[in-house]
């Protein structure tokens, strides 16, 4: 018999699926950006706010699985009060953590409960689902960015 | 005798057709619960040592050299297609073209129907089709400005016959339809759609690739113009399917893929093509998956198909029974005839959580949307979990999957 991998419903997974943080329905012109898994038709919507150069309130409204419900939860908290080149580090950073590459221990504290998601290292077929709170994020901030650059223009 | 079964015992409802100890992955894997048979089978050791056999014995590239090794491997491989023809009631082992498998079948039969079409031309597909039976015609109806049509299900599941005559006219010029669907489990009276469908004058395509590997197939008496199923799903080896298709028809058609075996004359100008059914089998063939699968066919022979149809269902209708005895499950549709195929939704659970918590517990099933996208949004859900069944399964399995079920309910909700 082979030893199974430790599989991705640990404590802290399973603490934000229950009571996920920072989710709401939101109506779809609230939304900054929505991202959908075709693997299982999962969808999330996000939405977020700045002040002073920093992310306020990230909300988003969601249809997934426990993996993806956890890490968006996770993605709320972690973010808050960061900058958006911040918020795009941790981005790189989480896709690092699931897909393989290497963590430094100082990244490894900065993840805290988020390095909960290493286990999706063993289920390559469900990174998708840790992944799609955060590719939402980037959609959002490159949102506001655009929008920004309007505004500018 | 491919068969290592032993002979003449009674047989117990419920229990395995076959001993597990025919397949060798149980020996790697004695714990596991294998419930996803509708997207590939599990291969005996009579298969496999068939196919390493013929690299070791008889391997040589076929119908080219003329030593006796090459002779031999030829020899395997047409044989192995008169078993093919035969298992399927074909007696002209012209009619069937050795393919990677039902995918490939499907999107030859819609790339050569090109040449039969005209514009305004009508296809008619039905609600159940997995995407490889969907998409080769809606490429072929946007390449050649062609009407898409999709005859529905009942609210059980089952095709929608009064609505398929309605939809029948004379622009009718494909009817294309899996003879059992991979969500549902439904077996769709074929003899009556194919019928319905010649009297329209429609060509007639069977997506077989759930029916062929758990019931009697023979389309001398279907009927169908053209037939398609994979190897992989009845025991045989990966990348190996065949296409069963009318002389008449195949003779007007163009060939597919162009190149090598399938010429008879080639000059700078042109070519001649090859006699059937290689005019359709460009390229050196998966000769060792063709031998591959005629072992698979004689095991099942072995069995007989009547009894793993009966198996089948025997399966599905206890998976229903016990699942529809669990609170919060939702077991879709209800076909009059069907096999051993079973979806369902729990819930407040996603089919994916399911399915990795039912990992956990030795149990392998399927979760998402099947390859039937369309079908799932008509039923209102986006992804399902889905068990099918073979001739290793039993009782044991059903209830071993209910009892790991029940466990992820504890588990991923806290309301029960």
């Amino acid at each position: 018999m082979r030893e199974p991998a430790e599989d991705p419903y640990t404590e802290a997974l399973m603490q934000h699926f229950r009571n996920p943080r920072n989710r709401r329905p939101l109506p779809p012109g609230e939304a900054l950006a929505e991202e959908n898994n075709p693997l299982c038709g999962d969808r999330i919507r996000i939405t977020l706010r700045m002040a002073d150069g920093v992310v306020r309130g990230l909300e988003y409204d969601i249809c997934g699985c426990a993996v993806s419900i956890a890490s968006a939860s996770m993605m709320s908290c972690i973010v808050e009060g960061k900058s958006p080149a911040e918020a795009r580090r941790l981005a790189a950073l989480f896709q690092r953590l699931v897909t393989g590459g290497e963590i430094s221990q100082e990244e490894r504290s900065e993840l805290g409960e988020i390095l909960a998601f290493q286990q999706m290292r063993s289920y390559p077929v469900r990174r998708k689902c840790a992944l799609l709170p955060w590719r939402a994020l980037e959609k959002a901030l490159n949102t506001l960015e655009n929008r920004k650059e309007e505004a500018a223009g | 005798m491919g068969n290592e079964r032993e002979q003449g015992k009674p047989m117990d409802a419920g229990a395995c057709l076959v001993p597990r100890k025919d397949f060798p992955v149980f020996e790697n894997w004695p714990d596991l619960v294998y419930l996803d048979n509708a997207a590939t089978t599990h291969k005996p050791a009579a298969v496999l040592r068939r196919v390493d056999e013929f690299y070791r014995r008889t391997y040589a590239n076929v119908h080219r050299g003329v030593y006796r090794l090459a002779e031999e491997a030829t020899a395997a491989y047409e044989e192995a297609r008169r078993q093919v023809a035969e298992f399927i009631g074909c007696d002209d082992t012209g009619e069937l073209i050795f393919t990677r498998g039902t995918t490939e079948g499907i999107n030859l039969v819609a790339a050569v129907l090109d040449s039969l079409v005209q514009d305004g031309d009508e296809v008619l597909v039905t609600a159940l089709e997995h995407h490889s039976n969907l998409i080769p015609w809606q490429q072929l109806c946007t390449r050649r400005s062609l009407k898409l049509k999709v005859c529905p299900i009942t609210p059980d599941g089952d095709l929608d016959l009064d609505a398929l005559e309605r939809m029948l006219t004379p622009r009718t010029r494909v009817v294309a339809f899996a003879m059992a669907s991979n969500a549902l489990g439904t077996v769709v009276p074929a003899v009556k759609v194919i019928a319905a469908a010649r009297q329209a004058g429609a060509v007639t395509v069977v997506d077989a690739a759930q029916s062929v590997p758990c019931m009697p197939t023979a389309v001398s008496e279907l009927g169908c113009d053209f037939l398609v199923f994979s190897g992989h799903k009845m025991l045989g080896p990966m990348g190996i399917g065949a296409l069963y298709g009318r002389r008449e028809i195949l003779e007007k058609l163009p060939p597919y893929m162009t190149g090598g075996e399938m010429i008879s004359t080639v000059s700078w100008d042109g070519a001649e093509w090859a006699e059937l059914p290689h005019k359709f089998e460009a390229g050196t063939p998966n000769a060792a998956g063709a031998v591959g699968l005629a072992e698979a066919i004689r095991y099942l022979q072995g069995i007989g198909m009547e009894k793993i149809w009966a198996h089948e269902m025997d399966l599905a209708r206890k998976a229903r029974e016990v699942l529809e005895g669990i609170r919060g499950v939702r077991v879709l549709g209800c076909p009059a005839t069907y096999c051993g195929i079973v979806s369902f939704v729990v819930s407040g659970i996603h089919p994916h959580d399911l399915a990795q918590f039912l990992a956990r517990e030795n149990v392998a099933v399927r979760a998402g949307h099947l390859c039937a996208q369309p079908l799932l949004r008509a039923l209102g859900v986006d992804a399902v979990t889905r068990v099918s069944f073979y001739v290793y399964n039993d009782y044991a399995d059903v209830e071993k999957m209910a009892e790991a079920l029940e466990k992820a309910i504890r588990f991923f909700r806290h309301d029960v």
